[in-house]
């Protein structure tokens, strides 16, 4: 196991009962690693299983079946009270600034709650703690006696963030952190995140539901649809060379600045009709067949596997053969190298 | 809080006070009958005098000291059947709500139901009846059925607010389940359970003047608002005044405890403090 993975995922599985013996399949076998240090964005529309993965990872949500690692420890292996002490080292971050806050609770509890649960402090300690925490994502430190109503979503996302970096953790899903935000807003919390990562050294599995967003912070990409990983690469390689139809299909769909670019990317668009299948009876073959543009009579039938077709560059398409090499055997010789 | 809130609140400490007072504060002895001109008409014979200001009743007793002494009945009926069966009702429908699989399925698909298909003031009758009219047994009765109310509200409340993301993100920080249910759950869920709670203070109230009425609440001579109604319906039109001052008393109180309710609720959401 390499030294530079903090966490490797192999064949995750999620399925949730449904009515009358059915299941959700949310997540369907889904197989990579996050790098220390790195941030891996996981994109895909909703439903896609995403957010289920990231619940999983934190073990908020337990898997049907597969392996978490967690820093070379078996995550699905440990107790309850091994788990509520790695739980400091792994935090996440949500989506919806307004329910990720308890109303009843003032900012300073808010932030100080990781702290009394996982050190013993006295009071002045903690108070002092929370002050450091809410001058580092940017607030003034007497908002600590103010309630979570009284701030905008984007105070609250800072807020959100200092709870999360309180006990100083190594893994952070950020799960859609801006998706919630106004676009002027957004820019200041992904930058916020940037500068939280280079100074902590934090490893961030960053989800979102478009492509756009996840550009600018991520150092690889994932891409899924329907509980499977159909692209894995370099945060540049993806958007400047993207493999699978349905990542030029997301490529296509979030708008380009220039408007010479967009008229350009308007002609040559891959639109994507109708809406994605239901993960409860997902297709045959490869889920994404149905509404490929480029689907061939084979991917009807053959579940395409996630091979490497240039290093570093993951993809699960019929149409892109490679070495059929499994990902984390891969991961571990690029480490060794 | 607001004003009609703190209108409540003094008029329930105006009662609490009364009752707690009530040898200091009532004219007469309750249980005794004042000598009475038998040969007047009994509406004339029962009419408030001065020295008897809210009047005799049927038995020629002061009314006053009677409506005094009975709020020590309603009071400790009101508040101990209330915080017995809401405290219940907090803990079982807490626990169903937050664990849910068998536990919730034996409490809220089992047990909430069984309660729920009994008539409850049968229940409480055949209670009281089996183990003998007495303060301690109505308040036991009525608790007995009341904690379902509360039990079931919690448990709704319950299962909306664990899916909130705060509680996600507690239990990310690695709180105990202790920590989940009383910081961040009940702080959210409890709301309703106020405004039951004002609203169960006067059910149990009138429950109390039923079962009173029926001979199974405290047993007479001892006064009690709802036993004095009952008495006086016989005499509505002699001597409506004997409705009048125990019918007002059970009024003020119910709506004390509503005012209180409304109050506290928008008291205890910060989001509506100034």
């Amino acid at each position: 196991m390499g030294q530079s993975e903090l966490i490797e995922i192999r064949d995750l599985t999620k399925h949730f009962p449904a009515s009358r013996g059915a299941v959700v399949r949310a997540v369907d076998g889904v197989t990579f690693s996050i790098r220390r240090g790195e941030t891996l964005g996981l994109v895909g529309e909703s439903g896609c299983g995403k957010t289920t993965i990231g619940r999983c990872l934190l073990r908020l949500i337990e898997p049907t079946s597969g392996a978490i690692s967690f820093d070379n420890r078996d995550l699905l292996a440990l107790g309850r009270g091994e788990l509520r002490r790695l739980r400091r080292r792994m935090q996440i971050i949500f989506q919806d600034p307004y329910s990720s806050l308890n109303p009843r609770m003032k900012v300073g509890a808010i932030i100080g709650e990781p702290l009394s649960i996982h050190e013993s402090l006295t009071r002045q300690q903690r108070r002092d703690r929370v002050a450091e925490l809410l001058t580092l994502v940017g607030l003034a430190p007497d908002y600590a006696n103010r309630y979570p109503h009284e701030f905008s979503g984007g105070q609250r996302q800072r807020i959100g963030i200092a709870r999360a970096i309180a006990l100083k953790p190594d893994f952070i899903v950020a799960d859609e952190p801006v998706s919630a935000l106004d676009v002027s807003v957004q820019a200041q919390i992904v930058n916020l995140m940037q500068d939280l990562q280079s100074q902590f050294g934090l490893t961030y599995l960053f989800i979102s539901h478009g492509l756009a967003v996840v550009e600018h912070i991520s150092t690889r990409v994932g891409v899924m649809y329907l509980g499977k990983l159909v692209e894995l690469a370099p945060a540049a390689e993806i958007y400047s060379n993207p493999l699978h139809p349905y990542t030029q299909a997301l490529l296509a769909a979030s708008p380009a600045p220039d408007p010479d670019a967009a008229r350009a990317q308007k002609a040559a668009r891959v639109r994507l009709a109708g809406d994605a299948p239901t993960p409860l009876n997902p297709p045959s073959g490869c889920r994404f067949h149905t509404r490929c543009p480029a689907a061939i009579e084979a991917c009807r039938k053959e579940e395409p596997p996630l091979v490497e077709v240039s290093p570093g560059h993951w993809a699960a398409c019929l149409l892109h053969p490679a070495g059929v090499e499994s990902p984390a055997a891969t991961v571990r010789s690029s480490n060794n190298t | 809080m607001n004003r009609l809130g703190i209108i409540g609140l003094i008029i329930i400490t105006v009662f609490f006070l009364v009752a707690l007072a009530a040898p200091m504060l009532a004219p007469y002895d309750p249980r005794t009958q004042l000598p009475t001109d038998n040969n007047l008409p009994t509406s004339t014979r029962l009419q408030p005098t001065r020295s008897n200001p809210f009047g005799l009743d049927d038995l020629g007793r002061d009314v006053l000291s009677r409506v005094i002494y009975g709020a020590r009945i309603s009071m400790r009926v009101g508040v101990t059947v209330v915080s017995i069966s809401a405290f219940i009702g907090l803990v079982i429908g807490a626990i169903s709500g937050f664990y849910g699989g068998w536990i919730d399925r034996f409490f809220a698909g089992f047990l909430f139901n069984v309660f729920m298909s009994f008539p409850s003031l049968l229940l409480a009758i055949a209670m009281v009846a089996f183990l003998g009219p007495s303060l301690g047994n109505l308040i036991l009765a009525l608790s007995v059925i009341g904690w379902v109310g509360y039990a079931r509200l919690v448990r709704g409340q319950v299962l909306k607010v664990r899916e909130f993301d705060f509680v996600t993100a507690a239990r990310a920080l690695g709180a105990a389940d202790l920590r989940l249910i009383v910081r961040h759950i009940l702080p959210n869920a409890i709301q309703p359970l106020i405004v039951q709670a004002s609203l169960g203070m006067a059910g149990a109230v009138l429950s109390e003047a039923s079962l009173s009425f029926l001979g199974l609440g405290v047993p007479p001579p001892t006064p009690s608002w709802g036993a004095m109604l009952n008495d006086a319906r016989s005499y509505l039109s002699v001597a409506p005044h004997l409705l009048l001052f125990p019918g007002l008393a059970v009024m003020l109180t119910v709506m004390a405890f509503n005012f209180v309710g409304d109050g506290l609720r928008e008291w205890l959401d910060p989001k509506q403090k100034r």
